[in-house]
């Protein structure tokens, strides 16, 4: 559903938005594959923005850095994340910037603590984390 | 065949009603719009339940069965089940009761005579009960036995007037309950644990409650939650008095006449439609959709609607709305211990100075990770990168809350009605859903968010945030109040029997009965008043 570009973007984002520390990050933890999933299923209606946003990053990086937003160092990705979280955007935008951050963070939420059947945070890295267990 | 009795809707209501008819020998037929719920046929998903419904719902209603959610503003949408506008409750045998959380109250003396007792604000809907505390008291202490309540009888008989003790001890208090239990009592604040419709011993051939730590919203892996879909619902069926059917929609009550109904219209799971006779008629499909099938059964002689000669009809919808106060203690104090909800105060239910009204005070459920994340954390934390990780590492196993419902002060302008616009299915035209509060609701809101505050700070917290509700459309889980009972037809829809004013054979048997909400959620208020009516019904030889 995304080219190769967009999906390398995409797991670059991840990871600055659930970072690795003691704890896995993102993309360890399966959150890109949790964003896929939503985006051919009940959050199929978002997948055109996340197209627009991916490329856009990828141009802001491009601006900026002269590489891949990919490419960039986890700092670098996230200075200019904040960046355009204030609206600070230099490339052409299809899509409100803040707007789309603040969903793609809610996404990588859910993909980090919503639950492992689903497709959420592989072996409960989150739950464990957090002290959490169902119990059941 | 011709039935003594037909109900449309297997909920908290329905499902008593269908077990005192059927117990006393009349033949019964109840209709319910969902399927079986249980925790065998349950997907356990943290983002499609009844607490958190992010892409969908664990129950029903399926699709095709849109409303129409009118904004502060006028603006007109169409909503799904899983959109808060839609102020959804599960459809499912049972209705909301095998996935609720189970709090058990009695609403206070004081919460049937809110007008008397208070006065009436201008521009609100507040009235008395046309009953008491004490012809309800009875039904109470039935219902608390019968489907099972596990309380603390001894501060509970402090407040309420009762005649017996819970069945069942209380459930055991979590680290975070005796932490508040302690603050309260600096503050000179009685407490207790609150009542829960779950099992905290073995009862009615069922198992205690694990104490695991996915509940509310929830089917119980244990069975141990205490609905009507276990309890009476398989009970009047055991009668051989009472046929069940489920995923069948009512589309109307048919009369004959202007002044008795002869029965229901239905479409059945393969979308047949059918035509049911009977010689009484019980509504209790929850207080939207109850007023919705009383308007979609107009007539010649009612043209607004069954009940509606007064334009009462789906007036006072209200439910609750929830002040948070969230707080941080040094340290972790989360011990996993469901179903969680463990400390209350009904210290500010009533007479709080210049108030009208006020609610009960208590802390949250056990909370799902992803429900901290999306509706507890503070507003200065960032939703993304190391800090928002780092905190929410830190705040889940150190937060502490208190929250409670609201006594809603009834706004006529809060409704129900129809929408010809937008249909269902089958249809017809589906729930049109507008108004928001009443003033006095949100001073009362602002006032308990202040209590809120007092008791977490209290507990020692490093830090503490929160916001009071905001205006809105208050109705939900907790929905009532669309078919208000009352012994004058100008006011309201049903008499004190929850017979419809002028349809000798129709009566009401869920939450939209309700005058006024109470500051506690309603459910073992909606099961006794049905089984008083229900028992009524009997009593006067149907």
């Amino acid at each position: 559903m995304f080219d190769a570009t967009q999906y390398a973007t995409l797991r670059a984002v991840v990871d600055c938005m659930i970072p690795a520390d003691e704890f896995p990050g993102g993309v360890q933890a399966g959150v890109d594959r949790y964003i896929l999933h939503v985006l051919q299923h009940d959050g199929a209606g978002f997948y055109p923005q996340y197209v627009a946003a991916l490329d856009a990053l990828q141009h802001e990086a491009r601006l900026r850095h002269q590489c891949d937003f990919a490419q960039l160092s986890p700092s670098h990705a996230t200075a200019l994340l904040q960046a355009l979280s204030a609206g600070e955007t230099q490339a052409a935008w299809l899509v409100d910037a803040p707007a789309w951050l603040a969903m793609a963070a809610e996404h990588c939420a859910e993909g980090f603590y919503a639950d492992p059947r689903q497709g959420a945070q592989r072996d409960a890295v989150a739950w464990q984390m957090l002290g959490y267990e169902e119990r059941r | 065949m011709k039935y003594d009795a037909i109900i449309v809707g297997a909920g908290a209501g329905g499902g008593v009603a269908a077990a005192v008819l059927a117990e006393s020998g009349a033949k019964v037929l109840l209709l319910e719009r969902g399927a079986h719920y249980t925790f065998a046929n349950e997907v356990t998903d943290h983002l499609r339940n009844h607490r958190l419904a992010q892409y969908g719902q664990n129950t029903g209603p399926g699709p095709g069965n849109p409303r129409v959610w009118v904004d502060l503003q006028g603006q007109s949408h169409v909503v799904q089940p899983h959109h808060g506008g839609y102020h959804n409750n599960a459809v499912a045998v049972g209705g909301g009761t095998p996935v609720y959380g189970g709090q058990a109250w009695r609403f206070l003396p004081t919460d049937f005579r809110m007008a008397s007792h208070y006065g009436v604000p201008a521009g609100s809907g507040l009235a008395d009960w046309p009953i008491s505390y004490a012809d309800l008291e009875p039904y109470y202490e039935r219902i608390e036995r019968e489907v099972g309540v596990a309380g603390d009888s001894q501060p509970s008989a402090q407040i309420w007037p009762r005649s017996s003790d819970y069945p069942m001890p209380p459930h055991p208090k979590t680290a975070r309950g005796h932490l508040l239990a302690d603050a309260a009592e600096r503050l000179g604040w009685h407490t207790f644990t609150p009542p829960l419709l779950i099992n905290s011993t073995p009862y009615l051939q069922r198992a205690a409650c694990t104490g695991c730590a996915v509940c509310v919203g929830f089917a119980c892996h244990v069975d141990a939650k205490n609905g009507t879909h276990n309890t009476m619902i398989p009970r009047a069926v055991a009668t051989g008095n009472c046929t069940l059917l489920t995923e069948v929609h009512v589309l109307r009550i048919d009369m004959d006449g202007s002044r008795r109904a002869s029965g229901v219209t239905y479409v059945d799971a393969h979308g047949m439609q059918h035509t049911a006779q009977a010689d009484l008629v019980v509504v209790a499909a929850g207080a939207i959709e109850s007023a919705r099938l009383l308007m979609n059964s107009a007539t010649g002689a009612h043209t607004n609607g069954l009940g509606n000669h007064s334009d009462q009809l789906g007036r006072n919808l209200q439910g609750h709305v929830y002040p948070r106060v969230i707080g941080l203690t040094p340290d972790p104090i989360y011990d996993g211990q469901g179903p969680g909800v463990s400390i209350c105060s009904t210290r500010f239910n009533h007479d709080n100075p210049g108030i009208i009204g006020g609610g009960m005070l208590a802390d949250e459920f056990i909370t799902l990770p992803i429900i901290f994340w999306k509706r507890f954390l503070p507003p200065d934390v960032p939703r993304w990168g190391s800090d928002a990780k780092a905190f929410m590492r830190h705040a889940y196993p150190r937060f502490v809350d208190i929250t409670g419902p609201i006594q809603d002060i009834p706004n006529p302008e809060s409704r129900v009605t129809l929408d010809h616009q937008v249909r269902d299915r089958f249809g017809l035209p589906v729930a049109r859903l507008s108004g928001g509060l009443h003033p006095e609701t949100l001073r009362t809101a602002a006032f308990m968010f202040e209590r809120a505050r007092e008791w977490v700070e209290a507990a020692g917290v490093t830090r503490w945030w929160g916001t009071p509700p905001r205006d809105g459309l208050s109705a939900s889980q907790h929905q009532a109040g669309t078919c208000r009972m009352g012994d004058d037809p100008a006011t309201s829809v049903t008499t004190r029997d929850g017979n419809v004013h002028g349809i000798a054979n129709l009566y009401l048997a869920d939450g939209s009965l309700h005058v006024t909400n109470g500051g506690f959620n309603p459910v073992l208020t909606i099961m006794a008043n049905s089984c008083r009516i229900s028992t009524g019904i009997v009593q006067r030889g149907r």
